[in-house]
């Protein structure tokens, strides 16, 4: 069994030199969403599938739901079967984000689907040059398997439950988004600035030792029991722009040994997609 | 729909003298999602099984290293070996690997309409009662899970759920049902509407 939040890159080699596990690239870009699948065309770390964060790990078609609605369970199960992988294969995830974008995503959706023996490369895409391990390029054609799961949207907060649960106080809602985007002075991306009402901010950057690395988990324990204050994890709510980034603060989480916090899937931009719910804006008191 | 019994259902599928030929009934609703290889043929046990009048449907959950309720819900089955002399022995032969359910607990009677997967397979699924006191080894089983769903539970109407996707370009119905917690959906649950449609027709 691998381990089950982070593992570095000597250990995904020596994993893959075991066998039965699958590498899945899940860089992308939010300005241009070509981008990651062109990058891993172009160099990718050895037999690693490609999982598109718009196209693998959403469903866009849906409204009202946020930029990154849960994929259905048949996109998500295709994408899987696509890249052969099968149960009993552990799965590794990486990116060019430190694991937020999309890394932590893929690894959330496995937990959703039951499946815990997935893990995101600590420090991506880039850990593994530093490492100076092979590179491959060009495709990868796997043997597909027919894997059918699904997604466990019990185990994600959704607006009735958050509604709820603001109400009687409940809940910390975390939200994952730079400082300046929750206090509301720049929004590149949706069309309302600003936050949810009494949500607190933890950037996802702040998981983060220098060279993008995660910190060490007893760090990460202190200072998420600090946001806590005495509150069970499962209190905790992650939320971001659109239930992508909050996944990297339930990883360091886990990581640290707190678990069971959750996301809230829609977050920012399905939070606005009504007009008629509140918004705050700048630091809380 | 109510009232279904086991003779209802004999009317309502195809006979034993009469598997399904052809293409499966969704092959245009794949047409764009296959590959151009030819498709295996495959086989699964539609088990109804019986207690009295209580009629209800078994299926099994997939579970390998999943750890919750989010696993495979299937019929038992799987691809057509050449040992095997037809997609009855077939189906039989996955229900007693995946189960342990012995093929004399099983009494085959028909055949629903074939159907394409996704995965590259051309499903014969065959119909059969299930003896109430059948005895499973989920010891040795394939399986996580084996568990039976009345039968009016999936021919109420409003259990039946449709859900509409865009995938690889253009919309897709996915079917799907929800029971104790446990999701029903894609080719099992197409299946089922199959059956349901069936009777219907046979009414």
């Amino acid at each position: 069994m691998i381990p089950t939040t982070l593992v570095t890159a000597t250990e995904l080699a020596r994993l893959q030199a075991r066998g039965n596990v699958l590498v899945a690239d899940c860089r992308f870009d939010l300005a241009d969403a070509g981008k990651g699948e062109r990058d891993w065309a172009q160099s990718h770390i050895p037999g690693a599938i490609h999982f598109h964060l718009d196209r693998d790990l959403s469903d866009l078609s849906k409204r009202a739901l946020g930029r990154h609605p849960l994929p259905h369970d048949l996109v998500f199960s295709a994408a899987l079967a696509r890249a052969g992988w099968r149960p009993g294969f552990d799965i590794v995830a990486y990116d060019d984000a430190q694991g937020a974008l999309a890394a932590a995503r893929l690894w959330w959706l496995l937990r959703l689907a039951g499946v815990r023996n997935a893990a995101v490369l600590d420090g991506g895409w880039a850990a593994w040059r530093e490492a100076g391990l092979p590179l491959e390029s060009g495709t990868v054609a796997p043997a597909e398997s027919t894997v059918q799961l699904s997604l466990d949207r019990a185990q994600v907060v959704w607006f009735d439950e958050l509604e709820r649960r603001r109400a009687s106080g409940d809940v910390l809602l975390l939200d994952a988004r730079a400082a300046a985007r929750y206090r509301g002075e720049i929004e590149p991306i949706d069309a309302v600035a600003g936050h949810v009402p009494g949500a607190r901010n933890r950037p996802f950057a702040d998981n983060l030792q220098e060279g993008g690395r995660f910190k060490p988990r007893e760090r990460l324990r202190e200072e998420f029991e600090s946001l806590l204050g005495g509150r069970p994890a499962r209190d905790i709510v992650h939320m971001c722009g659109s239930g992508v980034t909050a996944c990297h603060n339930l990883l360091a989480m886990e990581h640290a040994g707190l678990a069971g916090s959750r996301v809230f899937a829609p977050s920012w931009s399905g939070w606005i997609s009504d007009p008629s719910r509140p918004v705050a804006t700048g630091s809380p008191p | 729909m109510t009232g279904v019994d086991s003779q209802r259902l004999r009317r309502a599928v195809r006979g034993l003298g009469d598997p399904p030929a052809g293409a499966g009934w969704n092959a245009a609703e794949l047409a764009d999602a296959l590959g151009d290889g030819p498709l295996r043929p495959a086989a699964v046990l539609v088990p109804i099984v019986l207690r009295g009048d209580e009629l209800s449907v078994l299926f099994t959950r997939r579970a390998g290293h999943l750890r919750t309720h989010a696993g495979q819900v299937s019929f038992p089955g799987g691809a057509i070996d050449a040992g095997d002399a037809d997609a009855i022995a077939a189906a039989l032969r996955e229900t007693e690997e995946e189960t342990g359910i012995l093929p004399a607990d099983v009494e085959p009677f028909g055949f629903l309409d074939g159907f394409d997967t996704v995965s590259g397979f051309h499903v014969f699924p065959v119909t059969g009662f299930v003896r109430g006191g059948y005895l499973s080894r989920m010891h040795e089983a394939e399986v996580e899970e084996i568990f039976e769903v009345p039968l009016d539970f999936l021919l109420a109407p409003a259990n039946l759920r449709l859900e509409r996707i865009d995938w690889r370009g253009r919309a897709r119905t996915i079917y799907a049902f929800e029971w104790e917690g446990r999701r029903i959906w894609g080719a099992t649950a197409a299946m089922v509407k199959n059956l349901i449609d069936r009777l219907e027709r046979s009414a």
